[in-house]
């Protein structure tokens, strides 16, 4: 308990209110300042000298800011208001928190409550000053407030995993809540390509393109997010742009310091990688890089769970795509036998009345054609349905001799310009032959089925072009027409059996599914390229050896 | 036997084989006979006159047997009627869909057919 020189001139009433309340004001942990309007201290009591650092001599004549906030001046923050001025003005009681400095300047969270002493009047006439250290409860506090809002981040990151967002809408929405969560100005997430060693950006805040090029341009295991990705390592780097493992240009030009990275895992598959990075010189805490790594392994469980659901999704579709199609076909089909079956069955009906009735039989001629005809029909779409069974059961079998593409060809645009005037069939080819073990009727097949294609969908005519370049280790053949073209919606179904682009063109929509699958049987690939009203060019490749 | 050179019958598929067979059959049995190979070459026909009878497939490229029946109905006060020829394996439900006066299901016995279309053009 000390009292200060200022003691005896101040007013009597605190004189009194210091003499009654000394004693008893060295008896309680918590500290006690008693001062006069001024501010100047009169009375400090033990546990304030104690904590404080004080001698009981050095505080007499100070003023309270100087013992309480190691500041030669008043303090005057608009956020934490001097209790000592409120209950001077008001004249009752204030509570504060303030964070108070020892005599070595260290700081702490006091809980501060000053009442104002006053004479028979209600005049004040000094303050009484009760301080209580609360730094632990300030930090405990802190502490729970950052537990709690890492948690919300992590439940709003699960939740918005629960909602169908696809993976790429996910993992910004993550990474905008981790950057917001951490406090860090940057960040960006690399995922690993399916089947390969290398990692994809699919997500960047606060960093330029350049920069996620340069670190994608390195290989996986010299980068931090790279490790992370592929081995699983967690890194967590004060700066950045100065660390010596860092030796890209690009990469210390972007001028981040504070850095973490953590993979992002489902159970034992790792998934890529989130990086956050700060341009601010704080270090990062142990304590935000265990958040993120929590983050890490909630995120990388609902992105493989996006997956799988999506591939679900797509399987279900595509079950309901092939239901649809089955339904479809059985009905094409019939219709279409039904039709074929009317005009036999109609012809044959029609002769035997003719041959019955001994009437005119000039007619009887044509109705025979038309049978003969009809039956041609008939079995080819017999062929085509037991082609496209042995396909979708993998077991088309091939007939395979030495065969020229460029023979072919010609025969076929050689039959084909026969029964069409509209169009202008042409053969490109810079070799007489081109040669491969193929089955030659199988391809015939193809290269008819295609020009036949061309003329059908190019209802106005035009030049229909079969061009055969010979490459590597394969034969290119490509069939282009200037006729309707596809829509892009349809090209994915195209080669898929029983498909219709242009339903006011007859057809069982079999054709281009065949063709597939005798290419691919030899070992060939087929694609399509074309342009709604532009015109369509499908290509195939035969191996040469 | 039934024979009325004014009675004409409109025949719509897109299958020419058949629509020649359906003309020779009725045209021996004294009807005049016009073809068409889908929805759109009816509605033409059905404008140069109005046939006492019409033959109808459903299904058709261009303009189906459905949206003729619709636009035929909405077009004209004085309807012929309508037989429908499909090989579809509902082809009564598809005769009510479009309110034709009756049905007859591909293949189809030729007499069938010639009963038929006497009994619709009021000659049977």
């Amino acid at each position: 308990m000390t009292v200060s020189r200022q003691f005896k001139g101040s007013h009597p009433i605190l004189q009194e209110f210091v003499l009654r309340c000394k004693n008893f004001a060295d008896l309680l942990y918590d500290e006690v300042l008693i001062l006069d309007r001024d501010y100047n201290v009169i009375m400090a009591n033990q546990a304030l000298l104690h904590n404080k650092g004080w001698a009981a001599d050095e505080v007499a004549g100070r003023r309270c800011h100087e013992v309480s906030h190691g500041s030669s001046e008043p303090c005057q923050s608009p956020n934490t208001p001097c209790p000592l001025v409120e209950a001077l003005a008001s004249g009752s009681r204030s509570r504060v928190t303030h964070i108070h400095r020892d005599k070595q300047g260290k700081e702490c969270f006091e809980d501060i409550a000053a009442s104002p002493i006053s004479d028979e009047n209600g005049n004040v006439v000094g303050i009484i000053e009760l301080m209580r250290d609360i730094t632990e409860e300030v930090e405990l506090r802190k502490a729970l407030e950052q537990r709690n809002a890492d948690l919300a981040t992590l439940n709003s990151i699960i939740v918005a995993g629960g909602k169908g967002l696809t993976e790429e809408k996910l993992l910004t929405y993550a990474l905008d809540q981790i950057l917001e969560n951490t406090g860090m100005d940057a960040g960006w997430i690399l995922l690993r390509e399916e089947n390969s060693r290398s990692l994809r950006c699919i997500k960047r805040l606060g960093v330029s393109e350049e920069f996620i090029k340069a670190i994608l341009s390195l290989p996986t295991d010299k980068t931090l997010c790279g490790l992370a990705a592929t081995k699983g390592q967690v890194a967590m780097v004060d700066n950045l742009s100065q660390d010596p493992r860092v030796t890209h240009p690009t990469i210390t030009h972007e001028g981040l310091r504070a850095f973490m990275c953590v993979p992002l895992r489902a159970d034992s598959k790792l998934l890529g990688s989130i990086s956050v990075a700060g341009r601010d010189p704080a270090s990062p805490q142990a304590s935000r890089l265990q958040q993120l790594v929590a983050i890490g392994d909630q995120l990388g469980i609902i992105v493989a769970s996006v997956r799988l659901n999506s591939s679900l999704r797509q399987y279900a579709l595509e079950l309901e795509e092939a239901r649809r199609r089955r339904e479809q076909s059985a009905s094409v089909v019939s219709h279409e036998l039904k039709g074929v079956l009317s005009v036999l069955s109609g012809y044959t009906q029609l002769l035997r009345k003719r041959l019955e009735s001994q009437l005119p039989q000039a007619d009887l001629g044509k109705g025979l054609e038309i049978i003969n005809a009809q039956t041609n029909r008939l079995n080819r779409l017999v062929d085509d349905m037991r082609d496209v069974s042995a396909i979708e059961s993998g077991r088309l079998t091939l007939v395979k001799a030495r065969c020229d593409v460029v023979g072919l060809s010609r025969d076929v645009i050689q039959g084909q310009q026969a029964l069409t005037q509209k169009h202008i069939l042409l053969l490109d080819s810079s070799e007489e032959h081109v040669e491969g073990e193929w089955d030659c009727d199988r391809i015939r097949q193809v290269i008819d089925n295609l020009v036949n294609n061309a003329i059908k969908y190019s209802p106005n005519g035009g030049e229909v072009k079969v061009s055969i370049e010979r490459r590597k280790d394969e034969v290119l053949v490509s069939v282009k027409d200037q006729g309707l073209g596809i829509a892009q919606k349809e090209l994915r179904h195209l080669f898929h059996p029983y498909a219709r682009v242009h339903k006011e063109i007859k057809g069982l929509g079999l054709g281009l599914f065949i063709c597939s699958g005798i290419i691919k049987s030899h070992g060939g690939r087929v694609w399509v390229e074309s342009q709604e009203g532009k015109g369509s060019t499908f290509y195939f490749t035969l191996p040469l050896r | 036997m039934w024979s009325h050179n004014s009675k004409t019958v409109l025949v719509v598929d897109d299958d020419q084989d058949l629509v020649s067979l359906v003309a020779m059959v009725l045209e021996s049995e004294g009807c005049m006979v016009q073809s068409a190979a889908n929805g759109l070459e009816a509605l033409e026909a059905v404008e140069r006159g109005m046939p006492d009878l019409i033959i109808l497939d459903m299904k058709m490229p261009i303009m189906d047997g459905w949206e003729f029946a619709r636009e035929f109905r909405t077009r004209y006060d004085l309807q012929s009627p309508i037989v429908v020829l499909t090989a579809a394996a509902d082809a009564r439900r598809c005769a009510e869909e479009i309110g034709a006066a009756g049905w007859i299901g591909k293949p189809f016995d030729l007499d069938t057919l010639v009963g038929a279309v006497g009994r619709y053009i009021g000659t049977g």
